[in-house]
């Protein structure tokens, strides 16, 4: 797997101590190793080229750095955070980012972080709990909750929200898939659905099933997933209110 | 109980004493033997002197000698009833007019001090219970007959307890010197205290002095009925009491003016000795000093009106008290006590007010400066500072060692003059400046730039509250890219009259930020500049070209 990274720093002994652990680390599964030391030179690179990885600094010269960790993670790159302000990593997860790097940093927890991007299966520190939606020039930021099911269509997403409307987003469902782990399932190569949304599974003629969402949405679910489907749904009905 | 004689059932005798003589004639001490009750009573002779004599002259204000006095004496024979003596200490009142100084059997029992034809017809003079015993006693009133105008009567009245005891007049006459002097004396304290903090020294130690004096007066004034009474003292208390009354009215207006928060006290202080005049000018038939007090009442309605439009709050409590204690004085013309009382009252609680609040400031202050302490050297463990120098330290213990080891220095060095800074309220323009070139030294190190401080007219001695010019050169790296470049910040130095005026000009890099000046670090230099001079400061900070200029004026409110 080779890796496109971007580094956003704007201390260039910083930024040279991120690229040279980074290089160490990915070796030659770095395919390109970029550095912005600005908001604006980032999102250059950003639309001119394809990143897999954002390593960001969340406090670039006096910016609000939420605001910029919220257009980042509107982008189909996953964000690794590497910062000072490590008060605010919570809120960070909740946007979506992979990992919170405090500084200063060794290198073994830089490889950490780098291995939650190059391992889908690692387990998050903490789930997503909100998702940063591209809307113009503006950023919108949408609680999971109010998100029936994500659609893949192609290098993008779709979003199907409880009250019917239906936005885009730039990550393809597999990077959602790896940072909505807790919440969300994978119900077929084209669908993640919202557990919580799930109100019943539903067989079909010649073997093949749908799972009934709240809303009256009904979805196909693949062959290899009913059980798991079928599992988590008997676990919800056990569970205590 | 029973008075002078036994045939005698009213409650009251009247001693009626004719002034036959112009003053010419009055020099001398005389000696009016007292007769029986009936003959005083019936012996009543108006006052007519003065008005056959072409040398009378009306009172000037002033004794020319302490020998412009007439004796009366009076024997009486004191007889209780069944009841015996009361109880109560004011066994019997003397009620005379003019001016007076009473003794009984050789004991002085009081004074009304006061002169001319108002003398005060209210005066009483108690005779203590022990002294007013059965038998035969000597009454001697000492009178001044230069008080009292053509066709006066003086009137000496022996009044039994319950029918002339003024007992709430006396005691309320007692409680207002009471509160006078102590008002005094804390007034002076309390210009004592402040001429030591702020500004306005020398007119704060003046009003010490003037209010620990007119304090002392009062009450040296009062407790001269506690001993003998030296009565060739009274020509110097004359002129002691006028002065004082100039004292007194300047005191008060400056006082009020300074309360008021006035633009100008000095000026307004001054302006007070005009009402003094306005005092002098005869208008009506109030006497001088009731006029005098009118007039200061309303000047200082004035300066409250003036205040109240400033939205001063105490000014609306001054306006309400002078109001009331012009109304009393309107009522009561000869009751000074009560104009004076109002006001004792008012300024009393408004000091408590003042030193309560001042109290509070001065906690808040200590708190100020507490919290301050902490955050110059929360500065220092600032995490975007602290954990990028330790990301940037590790990387070049990792690669370039010796360049770790300059850059460790730098750091020991900043953080050792932010920790001696911490305890101090203010430090030399040299120490804040050494700081500031240290922090320039290290940003240059860690952003790969040249960062330069150049110094214009400078006096390197000069007082400034700590790190806040540093903190300005530190806000600056938060709001500019200076990766990699090479700028100069420059920093001068002027004196505008009274005041100093600093101004450090920062270079604008990289994409237009936030506005500069705002946020915790420049509430940091708004903080330390009035823990350094109150509220005596000026601090602003705006784009100018491609620089973002902050200027800081000291001794500027």
């Amino acid at each position: 797997m080779s890796v496109s990274l971007l580094i956003v720093e704007d201390e260039p002994i910083v930024a040279q101590r991120v690229e040279r652990l980074c290089r160490e680390i990915l070796s030659d599964q770095l395919a390109q190793c970029l550095v912005a030391g600005s908001t604006a030179e980032a999102f250059n690179l950003l639309d001119a080229n394809t990143i897999d990885l954002t390593l960001l600094d969340l406090n670039l010269a006096g910016q609000d750095g939420f605001d910029l960790l919220r257009r980042f993670a509107a982008r189909p790159a996953h964000t690794i955070v590497v910062s000072a302000e490590t008060t605010r990593a919570i809120e960070a997860f909740d946007l979506g980012v992979l990992d919170f790097v405090a500084k200063p940093f060794t290198k073994e927890r830089l490889e950490k972080a780098i291995d939650r991007f190059l391992k889908p299966d690692a387990k998050l520190e903490r789930s997503a709990k909100q998702i940063a939606f591209e809307a113009g020039a503006r950023i919108e930021t949408i609680n999971i909750e109010e998100i029936l099911y994500f659609k893949g269509a192609d290098k993008y997403s779709e979003a199907a929200m409880v009250g019917g409307d239906v936005k885009f987003h730039s990550k393809p469902l597999n990077r959602l898939e790896e940072i909505l782990a807790e919440q969300f399932i994978r119900s077929h190569k084209s669908f993640l659905v919202q557990v919580a949304a799930i109100k019943a599974l539903r067989s079909l003629e010649g073997s093949r099933y749908e799972i009934d969402l709240q809303g009256g949405h009904s979805l196909p679910i693949g062959r290899t997933r009913v059980d798991h489907v079928r599992r988590l749904l008997a676990a919800r009905e056990t569970a205590p209110a | 109980m029973k008075i002078l004689h036994s045939n005698i059932h009213a409650f009251w005798l009247w001693a009626t004493l004719s002034l036959v003589a112009a003053l010419p004639t009055l020099a001398q001490p005389v000696t009016i033997d007292g007769g029986a009750p009936e003959q005083l009573h019936s012996t009543e002779v108006d006052y007519i002197g003065a008005a056959s004599s072409k040398e009378w002259q009306p009172f000037t204000g002033q004794l020319q000698t302490d020998d412009d006095t007439f004796w009366v004496r009076q024997t009486l024979n004191l007889e209780w009833g069944p009841a015996g003596p009361t109880n109560n200490p004011l066994a019997l009142t003397f009620q005379v007019t003019g001016l007076y100084h009473v003794y009984w059997d050789g004991t002085l029992l009081g004074s009304n001090a006061y002169l001319g034809d108002k003398a005060t017809e209210f005066s009483r003079v108690m005779v203590p219970i022990e002294l007013a015993h059965s038998g035969n006693h000597e009454l001697y009133v000492r009178l001044h007959a230069r008080g009292l105008k053509a066709g006066s009567r003086a009137t000496i009245g022996v009044f039994t307890t319950d029918l002339a005891a003024d007992f709430f007049g006396i005691h309320f006459t007692v409680v207002f010197v009471f509160l006078l002097t102590v008002t005094c004396y804390l007034a002076s304290a309390y210009f004592a205290t402040v001429s030591r903090q702020g500004n306005l020294q020398n007119l704060c130690r003046m009003a010490a002095l003037t209010t620990f004096i007119a304090g002392s007066l009062v009450f040296l004034d009062r407790a001269r009925f506690l001993t003998p009474y030296p009565y060739t003292w009274q020509a110097s208390v004359d002129v002691i009491m006028a002065s004082l009354t100039i004292g007194f009215v300047v005191a008060i207006a400056g006082y009020c003016a300074l309360r008021l928060e006035l633009k100008r006290p000095l000026l307004w202080t001054t302006a007070s000795i005009a009402t003094i005049f306005a005092g002098l000018l005869p208008l009506g038939s109030m006497d001088e000093d009731t006029r005098i007090l009118v007039f200061l009442g309303l000047y200082i309605l004035f300066m409250a009106v003036v205040s109240w439009r400033a939205e001063v709050s105490v000014a609306k409590w001054v306006v309400g008290a002078v109001v009331l204690a012009l109304l009393a004085l309107g009522i009561q013309p000869d009751e000074k006590t009560l104009f004076l009382g109002i006001l004792t009252v008012l300024f009393g609680a408004e000091l408590a007010l003042d030193i309560r609040r001042r109290h509070m400031q001065a906690q808040q202050l200590a708190l100020l400066s507490a919290r301050l302490r902490g955050d110059l050297l929360r500065q220092n463990i600032k995490p975007h500072f602290l954990m990028n120098s330790l990301t940037a330290l590790m990387e070049w213990i990792e690669t370039n060692p010796p360049e770790a080891v300059k850059f460790v220095e730098g750091l020991a060095r900043e953080f050792r003059l932010l920790t001696d800074f911490s305890d101090k309220q203010q430090v030399t323009l040299r120490e804040e400046l050494d700081l500031c070139q240290v922090h320039l030294d290290l940003m240059s190190q860690r952003l790969g730039s040249t960062l330069k401080l150049v110094c214009i007219d400078l006096d390197l001695d000069t007082l400034v509250p700590p790190a806040v010019f540093h903190t300005l050169v530190e806000n600056a790296f938060s709001h500019n890219d200076y990766r990699n470049g090479s700028f100069e910040f420059s920093f001068s130095q002027e004196t505008i009259g009274d005041s100093q005026c600093f101004t450090l000009v920062v270079p604008e890099a990289g994409a237009p930020a936030a506005r500069q000046g705002s946020g915790l670090g420049s509430d940091y230099v708004r903080n330390r500049l009035k823990e350094f001079c109150g509220n005596a400061f000026r601090f602003s900070t705006e784009k100018i070209g491609s620089n973002w200029v902050s200027k800081i004026e000291l001794g500027k409110s």
